[in-house]
């Protein structure tokens, strides 16, 4: 599945990608495309350097250009290095986001690599999840304003695709190896518990989050009910139809229509 | 069809002219190897440039408001809230206004401020204290935060400043003149000075705006240079300026506006053809977006981009300097 491999090559995160992307060019072009991938490095160390010099004023002012305003008076540039992020707030929140994935990843290859015996995957599964909704209680009180503006149309792409690469690299630290149809199901569905869990939290009042992590054990256990009902009814299927055509060779003989 | 037909007579008396100036320029040229520039679509030596301008300017000063509302029907007021909003200065922002005489950039980013000040935040924000939102560690340090933030606010609140620099004398007066009567006396200052050898010490400012000025200066790339020279690391260049129309239709209609419309508004309203008909002429001259995004990317600046406002009849262009 050709698909299949693009969105496991699209699982580096975004500055991976920019490397690749700055590589393929200094093959293919001259000197000149060096000193402006040097430009491009500089331009994105910038951006970067002020977004996370913005993270601390969120729980101030929200995710908004006053937080990269106040951000960037911090590194000592003027205020209205705030222009740099067109898209404002989003792009902090974007940031915040892709940051976390990758402690996330941190996190998961730590897990996985050089240890002997394999992590259970629905428990891997579930501390992942876990880890990752861990990550947003710092900022849970501006949390609600972030979840808006990803779902703002503008956003949403963005936002999709943030979500798709953080299923992918559950699944994947989890050892999914499937190619078929499953690849898609695995991923939606457990976007949509990691979803409704982030959803679940926003009110939840329990002493560190306890009713929310139950619920997210919950909504697994579903999931694997889910897996199993189907793969039930597909069995319980191919008995039932092969009993049904026996019946009907059957019902052939009697009334001596069998042809052979 | 009659509209295709006035742009051909417009340029091929605009070739006219500069068939002229170039058969004139020839015979200069073997008396003296002088540089020339153009000055709507004549060509003039380039020292020259500077004195006409002056003069263009000095007539229309007393009327430059008035004019620039007549022929736009207001929309350049529209630009220029849109201008200053996506510059979005800060309570702290130090802005260098370039042929800004009569202020108008000057007074809406002193308003811009006001506003944030007066408002608090002109962003989207969550209310702190929304049932069930309440944060259980971190509640004490955001009202010992916020209540920093608000006398920090207060410090900054007279930090800001712009400086209005204009070459031209009458302008700049006009200027005074209009902040004397808005009762605005702090946070501004006036500086007569030449774009292309700005008095002023290397980094200095947060933002460096030109407001439909640099198409008058005789060396573009000199101005944008001074531009990166006076900004703090940082800091943000904006120009608005007459672009290209790129869609022809539109295009031809804006052309006859310009020709057929403006000048004669200019001898109705102003007592002066010459100086609106070199505005239009200067207009057709100026670098499009592509170009002018190249100079100011050669100058230096970084993230150079910019923005079509009424179809490209203006174009915000916006850099920084890192």
């Amino acid at each position: 599945m050709l698909i299949n491999k693009d969105l496991r090559c699209s699982r580096l995160n975004g500055q991976n990608i920019r490397l690749t992307q700055i590589v393929s060019r200094n093959c293919s072009t001259s000197d000149k495309s060096t000193s402006e991938t040097s430009t491009e490095e500089t331009e994105y160390e910038t951006k970067e350097r002020i977004l996370r010099a913005s993270l601390p004023f969120v729980y101030q002012h929200g995710w908004t250009n006053k937080a990269i305003t106040s951000g960037a008076e911090k590194e000592g540039l003027p205020g209205v290095a705030h222009g740099m992020f067109p898209r404002g707030g989003a792009e902090l929140v974007f940031f915040f986001y892709r940051e976390c994935n990758q402690q996330l990843v941190k996190q998961m290859k730590k897990q996985t690599e050089n240890v002997e015996e394999k992590p259970k995957t629905g428990e891997f599964i579930k501390n992942s999840v876990e880890s990752r909704l861990r990550m947003i209680i710092p900022y849970m009180e501006k949390w609600p304003q972030a979840m808006a503006i990803q779902t703002m149309p503008q956003n949403a792409i963005e936002s999709w695709t943030n979500l798709g690469r953080l299923m992918d690299e559950i699944w994947f630290y989890a050892g999914d190896q499937s190619v078929d149809f499953n690849w898609y199901t695995k991923r939606a569905s457990l976007a949509g518990v990691y979803k409704s869990t982030e959803i679940y939290m926003l009110q939840d009042r329990s002493e560190n989050y306890e009713n929310t992590w139950q619920f997210l054990d919950r909504r697994l256990k579903d999931l694997t009910t889910f897996g199993k009902v189907t793969r039930n009814v597909k069995q319980s299927g191919t008995v039932a139809s092969e009993g049904l055509y026996g019946l009907g060779i059957m019902a052939k003989n009697m009334c001596r229509m069998n042809s052979r | 069809m009659a509209a295709p037909m006035k742009i051909r007579r417009l340029l091929s008396t605009r070739k006219f002219y500069t068939f002229c100036r170039f058969l004139h320029s020839k015979k200069q040229n073997n008396e003296s190897q002088q540089k020339e520039t153009h000055f709507g679509f004549q060509n003039i030596p380039e020292n020259e440039k500077e004195d006409k301008v002056y003069e263009v300017f000095k007539n229309v000063a007393s009327r430059y408001d008035l004019m620039n509302d007549a022929m736009s029907a207001g929309v350049h007021r529209l630009w220029k809230d849109h201008f200053i909003r996506r510059l979005g200065p800060t309570s702290g922002t130090k802005l260098l206004d370039v042929a800004g005489g009569t202020g108008d950039i000057a007074f809406r980013f002193l308003r811009y401020i006001d506003n944030v000040n007066k408002n608090g935040s002109d962003d989207l924000t969550v209310p702190n204290h929304i049932d069930g939102f309440q944060l259980h560690q971190e509640d004490e340090n955001l009202t010992s935060s916020s209540s920093s933030s608000s006398s920090d606010e207060e410090d900054n609140h007279v930090t800001h400043h712009v400086t209005v620099c204009d070459i031209n004398q009458e302008m700049l007066d006009v200027g005074r003149q209009k902040a004397e009567s808005y009762g605005i006396c702090s946070g501004m200052s006036w500086l007569k000075g030449n774009a292309e050898c700005l008095p002023l010490e290397d980094n200095q400012f947060d933002a460096y705006t030109i407001a439909f000025g640099i198409r008058n200066c005789t060396h573009v790339d000199k101005v944008v240079e001074e531009a990166y020279r006076v900004l703090k690391p940082g800091g943000r260049f904006m120009c608005l300026e007459f672009s290209e129309v790129k869609n022809p239709l539109l295009r031809s209609l804006y052309d006859n506006y310009s020709f057929q419309v403006i000048p004669v508004m200019g001898q109705v309203l102003a007592r002066d053809w010459k100086s609106y008909q070199y505005l239009v002429e200067s207009i057709r001259q100026f670098p499009n977006q592509e170009d002018f995004s190249d100079i100011i990317r050669n100058v230096g600046f970084r993230m150079v981009s910019y923005e079509n406002l009424t179809f490209g009849v203006a174009a915000i262009h916006s850099g920084f300097k890192l």
